[in-house]
């Protein structure tokens, strides 16, 4: 499926001319460029490409990526299976400009005041939001990213230790910390793109 | 009449080869050795203080035979001054027969052993093993005078001088010499001073023959499991176990020294070492009867000893599980542990009863022969299983072996069984626990256990005791159960038994049947789980239904699942157990839930007021569809993407609401972002 979809992608690019071509072609850039970052600097942890959620005849310009983090976990009394049990979710989405980056994050903010936090060591401007405002939004010149995270932490080798409140203290305190490295490491990339 | 010679002074009456150190009162020693049939010697089964009866009865040489010493060593007849067939046709020839006689055609006569009457000529009878019931007569006693003559008899026992005795003779003719047959273990005797005259004075010959005595040589057969001699007896041994023999010797002196043992077998057996030495070895390779025979010789005398043995199994005497009801165990519950199980029995630490308790009783043979430490009872166990489970979205099929996943048993007790027991003692317990359970783990979603055991009871031989490498391994008995059952998620929040495929009575018993078979097995146990062929495949976590209830409560509430409301929802998909469409639609309508929940509401209010409530929010729509990528997708697709969201804002009218959030949550995207 995932093949057929890859295949009606490429036979888009062609039909939509050299302009799609171009952002196509940077987004595998920008895809190579933060995979290479994070790789390098979270030793672990791989990073693999996903497909935006759009309309059947166009593809956004945008890129959808996840990193994640594997361990042996078990299944049954007998059978363990290799499970993520972090997972970074980062899309990435090229505007045409700086100031329509920045609009859209003002927008983005504005919508849901109460609800969104800023965060001052990440530039261009960025802001926590979701749940424990783990979720971070952020801009980058033209560049519009999100950043999330997923902790499983029930995969934990000390999971079984933990009461809920615990496991929960830990998921908070995983996505809060991944999603922020996650957002230097894309800055990083996005920096030297 | 018979007198005992008080005065006799004890010496040894004639030297013999392995006495030559010996001095001998006789001036020559003249031997002739006397031709004797094999079957004068036949000897039947031995008991184990005597040897066969034996006749020595000249009658039966041939006339005219030349003596030679082909008779040494079992008995030595000499004599001293021996004139043999004096004046007769063969001259000083030794002859068994030499002298005249008118009646040549008594050929019975004529080759008797003959002693020339001198008077003084003694005639000496050497036994190289003791000999009782020693008989023998006296022939051509002259029917002269009376009283008739007399011959002085001395006896040595065990090569001691025992007595010397007169006897006077009854009749004449023929006069048997019984006294000799109550006297033990007779080594030698000494026939002397003959006194035969006729009526004119002379000495007349006397003959001497029909000497019979038993060789008091046997052999015993003997364990050192058992006391006493099992030479006729029949005793038990264990199948394939070393049996000892031992040949013990009677009388136990030095008579019995030296000579050469045979052992001989029949029946199923092997042979452990030699089988010529006093001590043998064996292992039965079947159960069955064997005979052990063991032969001594000595000096040409034969002494056999045999005994059977009965090559056996142990006797299962029980062998019997009691199998405790299905449980489901886990923190909280009444069968308390750190996880939740689907498990029979309630295992420690929580209070008995516990899993399936198997115990079986052994019995060997007492008394056995065989070595008791090199055979023991085992018990294996065996698995089949059919178990599936519901793992995060996928129906995984456990399979028993890795490298043999068609196989449909595997060895679960490999390479130690799970009891064993060495006969130390002839009956002993052997005990197991089985502790049967599946861990209901975070990402089960519906468990089907079906898995059949089979116990056995096997018997095995080693040479150290230990059930590893037996070389020997025979099944006795085996238990077979079932044990599973359905197992959900229910949508009360717990984990629920539907169906037991074992029973469900809270103590059942299982009980052992003889075989001597028990099922192929490849590899050991493995651990694999494989996909449910025909069934779909996902590696992405939001597939499982706790983590996909988990991102509800993350994406719209904004919060973690507390902890009964996570169960509840998490069971109202988990009850579609294997149903992959049931799955499906809960999936859809729970979201589609989550999204129209008065929480989700209070975070977007813009979700309020949907068309054909009152005071509809005209932007109902719109927001509906932004905030299914807001939340859903965790990214606005604005200014970027607004193809794509007019697109669905576009299919919303033909989607509905519901088919909008199916679409989302089963989107590619969706999978990605949560993984």
């Amino acid at each position: 499926m995932k093949r057929l979809k890859s295949l009606a992608l490429i036979s888009l690019m062609l039909l939509l001319g050299p302009t799609a071509a171009q952002g196509q072609s940077e987004l595998d850039r920008l895809f190579e460029k933060i995979k290479t970052v994070v790789e390098d600097a979270e030793p672990g942890w791989r990073c693999t490409r996903g497909e935006p959620f759009g309309a059947p005849t166009t593809s956004p310009n945008l890129l959808i990526m996840g990193c994640a983090l594997e361990a042996q976990a078990r299944l049954t009394r007998r059978a363990t299976h290799t499970v993520e049990i972090r997972h970074v979710a980062i899309s990435v989405a090229p505007l045409q400009s700086a100031e329509e980056a920045r609009r859209f994050l003002h927008n983005f903010v504005n919508e849901r005041p109460n609800e969104v936090r800023e965060i001052r060591d990440l530039k261009d401007e960025a802001y926590g939001w979701g749940m424990d405002n783990a979720n971070i939004v952020l801009i980058n010149s033209r560049f519009k990213v999100f950043i999330s995270t997923v902790a499983h932490v029930e995969f934990d080798a000390d999971a079984k230790a933990l009461t809920l409140d615990q496991k929960n203290e830990r998921k908070k305190s995983e996505r809060l910390k991944l999603t922020h490295d996650f957002a230097k490491h894309a800055l990083a990339a996005l920096d030297s793109f | 009449m018979i007198i005992p010679i008080r005065n006799v002074t004890p010496q040894r009456l004639f030297p013999r080869p392995r006495f030559s150190g010996e001095k001998n009162s006789t001036p020559i020693l003249l031997s002739f050795l006397i031709l004797i049939s094999n079957a004068s010697f036949a000897l039947a089964q031995n008991q184990p203080d005597s040897g066969t009866p034996v006749t020595i009865n000249f009658d039966e040489l041939p006339l005219g035979a030349l003596v030679t010493n082909q008779y040494v060593p079992r008995v030595y007849f000499s004599a001293t001054g021996f004139r043999a067939g004096a004046g007769g046709p063969n001259g000083s020839d030794l002859y068994a027969d030499t002298y005249l006689r008118s009646l040549i055609s008594d050929i019975n006569f004529y080759r008797n052993v003959y002693h020339q009457v001198s008077g003084f000529s003694d005639v000496y009878v050497s036994f190289t093993v003791p000999v009782n019931n020693l008989s023998f007569n006296v022939l051509n006693v002259c029917h002269c005078y009376i009283p008739y003559g007399s011959v002085n008899i001395y006896v040595y026992t065990n090569q001691q001088f025992y007595g010397g005795y007169t006897v006077y003779f009854q009749h004449a003719g023929t006069n048997a010499i019984t006294f000799l047959q109550t006297i033990p273990n007779i080594t030698d005797i000494r026939i002397a001073y003959p006194s035969n005259p006729n009526l004119s004075g002379y000495y007349t010959p006397l003959y001497y023959d029909d000497f019979n005595f038993t060789p008091n040589l046997g052999v015993n057969i003997t364990s050192s499991r058992v006391s006493g001699s099992l030479n006729g007896t029949t005793k038990s041994a264990l199948l394939g176990a070393d049996i000892i023999l031992n040949a013990e010797l009677a009388p136990a002196n030095s008579f019995t020294s030296g000579g050469s043992y045979a052992w001989s077998f029949t029946g199923p057996y092997s042979l452990v070492g030699a089988a010529n030495s006093s001590s043998v070895k064996i292992r039965s390779t079947g159960t069955g009867i064997v005979t052990a025979k063991v032969t001594y010789t000595k000096n040409g005398y034969t002494a056999t000893g045999q005994m059977t043995i009965n090559a056996v199994l142990p006797s299962v005497v029980s062998f019997q599980a009691t199998q405790h009801a299905d449980t489901i165990a886990g923190p909280g519950l009444p069968c308390a542990d750190s996880d939740y199980q689907f498990q029979v029995g309630c295992p420690a630490p929580s209070p008995p009863p516990s899993g399936v308790e198997i115990s079986a009783r052994l019995s060997g043979p007492d008394p056995m022969i065989s070595e008791p430490a090199q055979s023991g009872v085992k018990l294996v166990h065996l698995s089949s299983r059919n178990d599936r489970f519901m793992l995060g979205g996928n129906l995984m099929c456990a399979i028993s072996s890795d490298q043999f996943p068609s196989a449909p048993y595997q060895l679960e007790s490999d390479p130690l069984p799970h009891a064993f027991h060495t006969f130390v003692n002839d009956v002993f317990d052997l005990t197991a626990e089985i502790d049967e359970g599946e861990t209901l783990a975070n990402e089960n979603e519906g468990v089907v256990i079906d898995e059949q055991f089979e116990e056995y009871a096997v018997y095995y031989v080693s040479d150290n005791g230990s059930p590893i490498n037996a070389r020997l391994t025979v099944t006795l008995s085996k238990l077979h159960w079932n044990w599973g059952g359905v197992v959900g998620f229910d949508p009360n929040g717990f984990w629920n038994i539907r169906t037991h495929y074992g029973p469900s009575a809270p103590t059942y018993f299982i009980f052992g049947t003889s075989t001597d078979s028990m099922l192929p097995t490849h590899g050991e146990l493995g651990p694999a789980l494989i996909q449910c062929p025909g069934t779909p495949s996902t590696n992405y976590q939001v597939d499982g239904q706790r983590f996909f209830v988990e991102v509800l409560y993350s994406a719209l509430f904004v919060r973690n699942p507390d902890y009964d409301g996570g169960r509840y929802w998490t069971s109202e998909i988990t009850q579609c157990l294997f149903d992959f469409d049931c799955i499906h639609v809960r999936r859809t309508d729970i979201a589609y839930a989550f999204f129209l929940s008065p929480e989700t509401i209070y975070h977007h209010p813009e979700l309020a007021n949907p068309p054909g409530t009152p005071g509809v929010n005209p932007s109902f729509d719109d927001a509906f569809v932004l905030d299914c990528y807001l939340l859903l997708l965790q990214r606005d697709p604005r200014p970027d993407d607004l193809a794509g969201l007019n697109w669905w804002k576009s299919r919303l009218p033909f989607l509905g609401y519901r088919g909008m959030v199916e679409e989302f949550i089963n989107s590619f995207e969706f999978h990605e972002h949560w993984h």
